[in-house]
């Protein structure tokens, strides 16, 4: 089978390869978001009703807002927020549902049938939909807007780390651990842990991308952070009501957010596909 | 017999499933049924029985990796069944096992070194890194591995060679007796031979007792003092492993031995089959479970199961012996 | 088939119930006093004791538990504290706006998706496998709002081809139809991507089983092989994927529906929420779970008609 020279630079950007380029993307971001103080320019939140709407242009080279505030600035600051939001929500939903996962299906028998339950009534509920019941019931903050955006991925991390574990725990070196007289804190997370990492991993960068969504799409609603805080979701909103002067405002956040949300699909995917034996082995 | 360090008495196991709906119907199956045997100090004790048998069942059930529903087992006086959480912390000490598959006997992410420290230092057994480093290099050495396994993870090694690391890994606690579990059956027939010396060194050198549990013959044959042969989760002939051999009493036994290769070309060409299928194990025939597929099958089989008789140094569960026959 | 369909029904009632208990707790957690938010701080005690009275949340938990489950089993989900309808009228006037949304754009999704899928599965790490994996995730990478407001801006806005707004007379269907292009294909994109990369990995899987290499190698044409062989065992995962995004994608009606100002179930809640109606909230999002469901059970049902072996059991 012939292929062209196209064909063979797929070849070498091959299925992995996707992963290192989310990587990149997605550590250049963080990059400029603990570097906001520096390559922002101006302050994010400094008004100037003279400088209100402008376009894009040398000084302000993504525009200005109805407020006359600096786009750049607001952009390179809000990273800031999906960051801390998705990365703090995914590392509370994967410690604990993972926990829940792994000790669940370790357990098995009735008690795991009883937490799939309560994870299966959790899962019922749509993530933007749940997401925003929370928040509206403790109120718009940077604060719990983490709790309810972990809360919507408990369920899916506890469902993630416990599949692989019923297939670990049958494996004879579990077994091998109990009559080695460990503990079954130790067989859990010595032993059964380690071999189940990497799936939970893979799926943590994957709902990563869902938190930074669901965080964006809070803040569209306005159940994010509040204003002034420079939030990307937020900047859409306000910019939404001047769409048809200022088009600007919306679309520059939003390649922001599909910038983030892609490179971390893009390294979730290509770490999956490294990993799943079914899809590499041919 | 000699002192009897393990000794196990109407050790029972059955399994429950339910299937079908929406009239669920429900399956005992016994896999371990009414089994008692003692096993002396440096005593080579084998289990033997086609799988399904509920041989390596009884294995775990000794040890407690599986719970086992009724009898007993004392292990030096100590009733393993009623150890309290610390009690048996110390009997799993001094009991180990031998898996069957060294692949999933170790965990892949865990480098052989530390796969031999680890029981030491849960167990408190080496004062010091440097103690738990001389031991583990010891046993490394004892079971026939080179001293730098110990960076190495699982792997990296061949099937003999893991089953190798399992034997070390169970010789780390110092056991006084450990349960085989078909320790060789999943190796190649060359490498097979080269573990079996191993263990039997080892058995020498250390005193060490061992309940070996096969699925072949000729494996036991030359490792074991006594045997017991088990068919469906009963034992159904047990004694000395020479005398079984050269003159089996139960037709189940016979049958296995005639089965078990023969290293005697003029014999080739006439070995007998093994007649038949294992019935289910959750719907075994009514009477002497065997009667199915037994060449002397006479009516009272079909009828009540035979209890055991004794026979000089043997004992027998089977019509054909004793008073029952008649 | 029956039996299958009764065990289903059974298994998925535990849930409802949890799920039912969850709403009537969430809704009990949300600080603030209807009777206060409906009548205002002007309001007598006399008033607001006697709306307490009426709304039936005077009474004892466990009693207002007890009311709520055997209501809401018989269909019964109360009135809105703000407008005083029934809960059940406000949401069948919007449901259809919704439907209409979800459905379209998942036959949208499926129509495209599905055959991507298989062209690029059957051009495995050829350019056109490789040029829709990234295309589709990109598709993917879009929140609804930013898609939605960026084919605003270029259809309604740069190009005047479609209204700007979407609420449309249920009635008039040429205009119901207008109205839904833009916001279909907002969803629809998302649906389309997913359901081009679950068809795509199952198609990889199926091509690869042993029975579909048997039926190519003892001369079965190509077109064959896809179509009856491998086709309808890829199509399980699919099934189960677009059953899984009817429900988010009930949830990403929300920001559709606020980006192209499109009454629906969306818009509902999130002024139900403003308003702190919490009886509305309340009859929502037991509808929710019974559409979430609902949907579960219609996929099971899909599997039925696809698997044989499902019928069986």
């Amino acid at each position: 089978m012939s292929r062209g020279f196209l064909g063979r630079l797929i070849d070498v950007f091959g299925a992995n390869k996707t992963s290192w380029v989310g990587l990149v993307l997605f550590a250049a971001i963080c990059v400029v978001a603990l570097l906001a103080p520096w390559i922002a320019g101006s302050d994010p939140l400094e008004q100037s009703i003279i400088d209100k709407l402008q376009p894009p242009s040398a000084t302000h080279w993504f525009g200005t807002d109805e407020f006359g505030r600096d786009v750049y600035a607001r952009l390179v600051w809000g990273a800031r927020i999906s960051l801390i939001v998705s990365i703090s929500a995914i590392t509370i939903a994967l410690v604990v549902g993972g926990t829940i996962g792994l000790v669940s299906g370790y357990i098995g028998g009735r008690f795991d049938m009883l937490v799939m339950q309560a994870m299966d009534v959790l899962l019922s509920f749509p993530a933007l939909i749940l997401g925003l019941i929370i928040v509206a019931l403790l109120g718009p903050s940077l604060h719990n807007l983490v709790i309810a955006i972990s809360l919507t991925a408990l369920a899916p991390f506890a469902r993630i780390a416990r599949a692989p574990t019923l297939i670990v725990k049958e494996r004879q070196f579990v077994e091998a651990g109990r009559a080695l007289g460990y503990s079954h804190a130790r067989i859990v997370f010595v032993h059964v842990l380690p071999n189940i990492l990497a799936e939970i991993l893979v799926m943590a960068s994957l709902w990563m991308a869902t938190a930074v969504r669901v965080e964006a799409s809070l803040s569209f609603i306005g159940l994010g952070v509040r204003p002034p805080t420079p939030t990307w979701g937020g900047m859409i909103r306000d910019g939404f009501e001047n769409i048809l002067d200022a088009p600007w405002l919306s679309i520059y956040p939003g390649l922001a957010i599909l910038t983030l949300i892609f490179s971390l699909n893009m390294l979730g995917d290509g770490l999956r596909d490294a990993t799943d034996p079914k899809l590499r082995g041919e | 017999m000699k002192d009897t360090i393990l000794s196990v008495r109407g050790l029972r196991k059955h399994f429950t499933a339910s299937r079908g709906f929406p009239r669920a119907t429900t399956v005992t199956i016994r896999a371990v049924d009414d089994v008692s045997f003692d096993v002396g100090a440096g005593e080579s004790f084998g289990i033997v029985g086609e799988s399904g048998c509920g041989k390596s069942t009884t294995g775990r059930a000794i040890l407690r990796l599986i719970e086992p529903d009724g009898g007993t087992v004392r292990y030096r006086g100590i009733d393993v069944l009623a150890a309290p959480p610390g009690a048996l912390r110390d009997l799993r000490r001094r009991l180990q096992i031998v898996f069957q598959d060294p692949y999933s006997s170790l965990n892949p992410r865990l480098k052989v070194g530390r796969a031999l420290a680890e029981p030491m230092r849960v167990h408190g057994l080496a004062k010091s890194a440097d103690e738990i480093d001389a031991r583990v290099r010891a046993l490394l050495d004892e079971v026939g591995l080179p001293p730098d396994s110990a960076d190495r993870f699982p792997h990296e090694f061949s099937g003999g060679q893991r089953q190798r690391i399992g034997i070390a890994r169970a010789l780390a606690l110092e056991p006084e007796l450990i349960v085989a579990d078909e320790p060789v059956s999943a190796l190649d027939v060359s490498i097979q031979a080269q573990v079996l010396e191993l263990l039997r060194r080892l058995q020498a050198q250390r005193g060490l007792s061992f309940v070996f549990i096969a699925h072949d013959l000729g494996v036991v044959r030359y490792f074991c003092q006594r045997l017991a042969v088990m068919y469906l989760g009963r034992i159904v002939e047990m004694g000395p492993a020479a005398d079984l051999f050269s003159d089996p009493l139960h037709p189940y036994t016979r049958m296995l031995r005639d089965a078990s290769p023969v290293p005697d070309p003029a014999m080739r060409g006439r070995l007998p089959r093994i007649e038949g299928e294992t019935p289910s194990p959750a719907a075994p025939p009514s009477g002497c479970h065997f009667h199915t597929r037994c060449p002397n099958v006479m009516p009272v089989c079909r009828e009540r199961y035979p209890s055991a008789v004794e026979i000089g140094t043997r004992q027998v569960s089977c019509h054909l012996y004793g008073t029952s026959a008649t | 088939m029956f039996w299958y369909l009764v065990k289903r029904l059974l298994a998925s009632a535990p849930t409802l119930i949890a799920v039912l208990t969850v709403v009537f707790v969430i809704v009990r957690i949300i600080p603030g006093d209807p009777a206060l938010t409906v009548l205002g701080d002007q309001a007598t005690p006399a008033a607001l004791a006697a709306l307490r009275t009426k709304l039936g949340i005077d009474k004892p938990l466990h009693l207002q538990y007890v009311d709520f489950m055997l209501s809401a089993l018989q269909g019964d989900l109360g009135r809105s504290l703000v407008s005083g309808r029934p809960v059940i009228n406000e949401v069948t006037a919007v449901l259809p706006h919704t439907l209409d949304l979800t459905i379209s754009s998942l036959l949208l999704g499926s129509a495209i998706g599905i055959p991507l899928g298989i062209w690029a599965a059957l051009r495995r790490n050829r350019l056109a496998d490789y040029v829709i994996r990234i295309v589709s995730l990109i598709g993917l990478s879009f929140p609804v709002f930013v898609s939605g407001i960026f084919l605003l801006l270029v259809f309604a806005l740069q190009y005047r081809i479609f209204p700007v707004i979407g609420t449309s007379d249920l009635a008039n269907l040429g205009d119901r139809a207008w109205k839904l292009v833009l916001p279909t294909l907002t969803l629809g994109l998302v649906m389309v991507a997913y359901i081009t990369r679950v068809t795509r990995s199952a198609m990889l899987q199926v091509l690869s089983e042993d029975y579909v290499r048997t039926a190519r190698a003892k001369g079965v044409p190509a077109r064959l092989v896809i179509t009856r062989h491998a086709l309808r065992n890829a199509l399980i995962p699919v099934v189960t994927v677009v059953g899984l995004y009817l429900g988010i994608n009930i949830g990403n009606s929300v920001l559709t529906e606020i980006v192209f100002n499109r009454p629906g179930l969306g818009k509902v809640i999130v002024t139900a929420l403003n308003q702190r109606d919490y009886a509305m909230l309340q009859g929502l999002m037991v509808i929710y779970c019974f559409l979430i469901v609902v949907t579960n059970l219609l996929t099971d049902l899909t599997y039925g008609l696809i698997d044989p072996r499902v019928k069986q059991s």
